[in-house]
């Protein structure tokens, strides 16, 4: 991994110069950044850093102060709302930390939905049941959301985010909320997301076993996101002296399905073996 | 093409899901459908019943004369024909116009008359005008015309309103309201009085009974043969060894041969010092009437529909609030601002037609309601024929219903649109 990749030319996505603020508050400084192709890209950076707003930005549902965000070398920004819209539902997929599924439609409804926005889609029936097996969701594919478990719900959110293969999705700290063993499951698929359809992550994250093994790692602070670097670098011990720790449970539906599937304290040897490199 | 239906479907899907507490925020808006509805029925039907029972019915080529001063832009010009006169010669002139086809002259007794009558065991003897009209005038407008002639008792017509009256004072009483039939041959007394030499009052009695109930003409007071008051005149006109005529000409109603000429007929009656009502002016009468029902109907509307639209403004707020997290969800899948804008605009309109067929449907109940009781409330008003609202009301009530909520919806669909998605999805 190299500066060279932060303005690669290959890019999928790539923001430039972009400057954002609420008020005379400055969050994003002359921030510019390329989301190349099958790469998962971790972003850390204290609360209220702009973590979020970068995504907003990315995804074309912010609009920063100043800056270009371009697809395709074209700026997404000058685009009518109806075209960033649709360049949203087709080509960038969302994850977030509290699942967001649609309360009033089952998992298959809540799986389905985008594509249903996609006119291109095809045989997005098929494509939802595709997904629904490789996820394992066959159990629950009628469950609404409110009966699902927190890993169920992130799998349902994840299948919600790649069901338009997209080219990218963009996930706003996806395991903060769901135990260390679901976590690391939702982590294995995101990889083999990857792998597998090529496709590209934007994660924001707290989460150190995300940083350890994406691809590229970045850090925001003061307004202005630095290139850490790739796997094991010096950069991650930065980061790890940052004061940056395993993801715990915060909300109820996580800490239920950590005391259902596993207990907290066993811990994986993957797991360890990350906490060492933290450590070192 | 695909892409817009499956748009379409999506929102009547979304709506539908909504829609029961979308329904209960706007209710408002029913109050106002069924009383829109209520009052443009009530228009018409108040139109029709005050050209009728107020100013009276003209033909199309019918106009009615009066003496100028009492006729100038008076809204009741009929009523106040009881103070002036047209002086023989002028009734002559005019009756030789070769426009009019015919020509029938109002007149009254000039003298203090009477009449007397006793209903219920109650006796009752008032000062009334009493007018003179010929018989023939009322051919084709009064079933009875033929025997209304000179004769023991005397017929009286007396103006529907009087009926109404009578009816009022049963119905006050807890007394069964009566039909104009029931009052036919109902005996009174007639009292004319004129003078003596000396000044002295001479009491002349006639027998009389009620003919019928008219309102061609709605004058102040009860209409007898003309023939009898003439007559009666001329035996009288030296009872104060003064000659005195004892009637004089208040009115006349002529027929146009040719209604076009409508105008220059008018303008030479005026030429003679007379003021002209037709039909036109009758209209234009009514009109002031309605425009007074109007504007009070209106304000009534007015403040009705800015209570509504508040009402589903701030409803549909709440909504946006309260679906926040889903709209700004639904924005990060990829709904653009239109369609989010579009589906909170179909709900609202949605629900206007829904309250626009329930208002049409309440306020047509709330007529019926009202046409089959408003003459045992209100005997004066039993004559006053409700019609049932038309397909074009209902066209109206949906169209108008759904505009209003829809509007309504906007401002709130706009804020819905441009909710802060991630503060939104934080939540």
């Amino acid at each position: 991994m190299t500066e060279k990749e932060n303005h690669g030319t290959n890019a999928i996505l790539k923001i430039e110069g972009v400057s954002a603020g609420f008020g005379k508050r400055e969050i994003l400084s002359d921030v510019s950044l390329s989301v190349m192709p099958a790469r998962i890209m971790a972003i850390t950076g204290k609360s209220g850093s702009g973590k979020s707003t970068l995504l907003g930005i990315l995804s074309g549902l912010l609009e920063p102060q100043s800056g270009r965000v371009l697809y395709n070398d074209d700026d997404i920004l000058k685009w009518f709302d109806f075209k960033r819209s649709r360049f949203r539902n087709r080509h960038i997929g969302f994850i977030f930390q509290f699942f967001n599924l649609l309360p009033d439609m089952t998992a298959y409804q809540n799986i389905l939905y985008p594509s249903a926005l996609n006119v291109f889609s095809k045989d997005r029936r098929g494509d939802a049941e595709y997904l629904i097996r490789q996820m394992g969701l066959e159990t629950i594919r009628n469950q609404y959301p409110s009966t699902l478990s927190g890993g169920e719900l992130q799998r349902v959110a994840i299948a919600r985010a790649i069901i338009n293969k997209p080219k990218i999705v963009l996930a706003d700290e996806p395991t903060g909320n769901l135990d260390e063993a679901t976590a690391n499951g939702i982590i294995d698929l995101f990889f083999e997301i990857k792998e597998r359809y090529g496709i590209s992550f934007v994660i924001v994250t707290h989460d150190h076993r995300i940083v350890e093994r994406a691809d590229v790692h970045y850090h925001l602070e003061d307004g202005r996101l630095s290139l850490i670097s790739g796997k094991g670098s010096a950069g991650l011990r930065r980061f790890a002296q940052s004061g940056i720790t395993t993801a715990a449970p915060k909300t109820k539906v996580a800490k239920k399905t950590a005391a259902k599937k596993t207990p907290a304290k066993k811990a994986s040897p993957k797991k360890n073996s990350a906490r060492k490199k933290i450590r070192k | 093409m695909i892409h817009i239906a499956r748009n379409i479907f999506f929102i009547i899907k979304d709506s539908g899901r909504n829609i029961i507490g979308a329904l209960i925020s706007s209710f408002g808006i029913l109050f106002l459908i069924a009383f829109l509805v209520l009052y443009l029925s009530f228009r018409d039907s108040v139109k029709d019943y005050v050209e009728t029972n107020l100013f009276g019915k003209l033909a199309i080529n019918e106009i009615k004369i009066f003496p100028k001063k009492s006729a100038t832009d008076s809204f009741f010009s009929t009523a106040s024909a009881v103070s002036g006169s047209i002086s023989p010669e002028t009734v002559k002139r005019v009756r030789e116009m070769k426009d009019l086809a015919s020509t029938y002259s109002v007149i009254r007794f000039d003298y203090d008359t009477r009449l007397r009558g006793e209903l219920m065991g109650q006796a009752a003897r008032m000062h009334v005008p009493v007018f003179g009209m010929e018989r023939t005038f009322f051919k084709g407008k009064d079933p009875y015309w033929k025997t209304f002639r000179t004769a023991e008792p005397l017929p009286v017509i007396a103006p529907r309103f009087v009926f109404e009256l009578l009816n009022n004072f049963l119905a006050a009483t807890d007394l069964p309201t009566m039909t104009p039939e029931t009052f036919r041959g109902f005996p009174m007394t007639l009292f004319v009085f004129t003078e003596d030499p000396k000044g002295k009052d001479i009491r002349n009695v006639t027998e009389c009974a009620a003919h019928s109930f008219t309102d061609v003409l709605n004058l102040p007071g009860v209409i007898i043969p003309s023939d009898f008051i003439v007559e009666f005149c001329r035996k009288h006109q030296n009872d104060s060894g003064k000659y005195k005529r004892g009637y004089k000409y208040v009115m006349l109603v002529s027929s146009v041969r040719d209604v076009k000429r409508l105008p220059e007929v008018t303008r030479k009656l005026k030429s003679f010092g007379l003021a002209v009502e037709s039909r036109e002016d009758i209209a234009q009468k009514t009109n002031r009437v309605l425009e007074i029902i109007d504007d009070s109907s209106l304000v009534i509307i007015g403040i009705l529909l800015i209570l509504t639209v508040i009402s589903i403004f701030n409803s549909y707020l709440t909504i946006v609030y309260t679906r926040a997290h889903k709209f700004s969800l639904k924005r990060v899948l990829g709904v653009s601002k239109i369609r989010i804008i579009f589906g909170f605009v179909f709900e609202a309109a949605l629900i206007g037609v829904i309250y626009g067929a329930l208002g049409f449907f309440i306020g047509t109940s709330l007529l019926d309601y009202f046409g089959k009781n408003v003459g045992r409330w209100i005997p004066a008003l039993q004559h006053l024929y409700l019609a049932r609202p038309g397909a074009g009301i209902l066209v109206l009530a949906l169209a108008l219903s759904s505009a209003i909520s829809s509007i309504s919806a906007l401002v709130p669909a706009v804020f819905a649109s441009n909710i802060n998605l991630f503060k939104a999805m934080k939540k």
